[in-house]
């Protein structure tokens, strides 16, 4: 991964079958609105009306954000935001995590997971704690992720809330 | 007063204040699980008004040939705390006006929700459609003819 350091941001960029891909983790501030507007879209199509869940998508956490996304040919089609520790929970957070629909069934969430772990727990030393929608526990668990609370409703949703301890997760397979 | 902004010439900072808005008004508040970021905005003049870092009432301007043929009026809303002062009335009479000044049309189609009837038929605009249901929100299409704009 290069780090930018001028620019508080980080790229990590490759080629997959001959196409250009691209990791990011940007700060909020460092976002152009036309890439801010392309992750706002895809979270509305995602979270609003592919959930059918009519909910406040912004709740103004953004700003204090990091937004790891993932870029196939310039268009983002891979998402989440790890949110500090101290602003939801004592410990840090991920959130809003998506892969679009044309890119579903490509072990992408996989990685965009590790990468997000790697953020927000910065690199194992710190715990990250998750309200993850209950169909994707096992999903979480594979991160190292622990159930700790009982099943709710939250937005019609089923949520449990989760938490990775500081564990070692390079052991583990992906 | 009013702020005319051309997507490029928001922040991102601003634009996250405006779809915000927009998805808290028309999403939640009207219990509308639709693709309110429709991709079209980036072709778009943004109109709001401010005060004290809030944005109180808001539209959006879509030029002609990307909606309609005819230039349109989108998203209109006022900010919750800020309604029944008037800045709904305020707001569509400068969207009409600015539409004529920036992209020099005098005719304007809106899709309009069929509950604010009486509002828009006292700036001009007919009813050019059946009511339908759009995302269970019953519409009808109104045009602001460039004879009524003058008037």
């Amino acid at each position: 991964m290069i780090i930018l350091a001028e620019k508080k941001e980080k790229c990590d960029k490759g080629m997959l079958g001959g196409i250009l891909v691209s990791w990011y983790v940007k700060a909020f501030q460092d976002l152009s609105p036309h890439k801010w507007y392309e992750m706002a879209k895809l979270r509305s199509d995602v979270f609003i009306v592919e959930q059918t869940s009519a909910y406040h998508e912004f709740d103004d956490l953004d700003q204090q954000s990091l937004h790891l996304y993932y870029e196939d040919r310039g268009q983002v089609v891979s998402y989440c935001r790890v949110i500090p520790e101290g602003y939801v929970y004592s410990e840090a957070t991920i959130s809003r995590v998506i892969v679009k629909k044309s890119h579903r069934k490509t072990r992408l969430g996989k990685q965009l997971l590790k990468r997000a772990v790697e953020v927000a727990s910065e690199f194992n030393t710190k715990p990250i704690q998750i309200q993850a929608e209950q169909y994707l526990t096992a999903f979480y668990q594979s991160f190292g992720f622990e159930v700790i609370s009982e099943p709710y409703l939250d937005c019609d949703i089923y949520h449990v809330d989760m938490i990775r301890r500081e564990t070692d997760v390079s052991s583990q397979t992906f | 007063m009013f702020q005319v902004k051309r997507f490029n010439e928001l922040t991102t900072d601003k634009l996250y204040q405006l779809l915000k808005l927009r998805v808290d008004v028309f999403v939640v508040e009207q219990n509308c699980p639709y693709p309110e970021i429709d991709g079209l905005d980036q072709d778009c003049l943004h109109l709001f008004t401010e005060e004290a870092g809030v944005i109180t009432s808001y539209c959006r301007l879509i030029p002609p040939g990307v909606l309609y043929n005819e230039p349109s009026i989108g998203r209109i809303l006022v900010h919750p705390d800020y309604r029944k002062k008037a800045l709904g009335r305020a707001i569509v009479s400068e969207a009409i006006r600015v539409i004529k000044e920036a992209f020099n049309r005098r005719d304007i189609k809106i899709h309009a929700q069929v509950y604010l009837d009486d509002f828009y038929t006292s700036f001009g605009f007919k009813p050019v459609s059946d009511e339908y249901l759009e995302d269970g929100i019953l519409h009808v299409d109104r045009i602001l003819s460039e004879d009524v704009s003058e008037q």
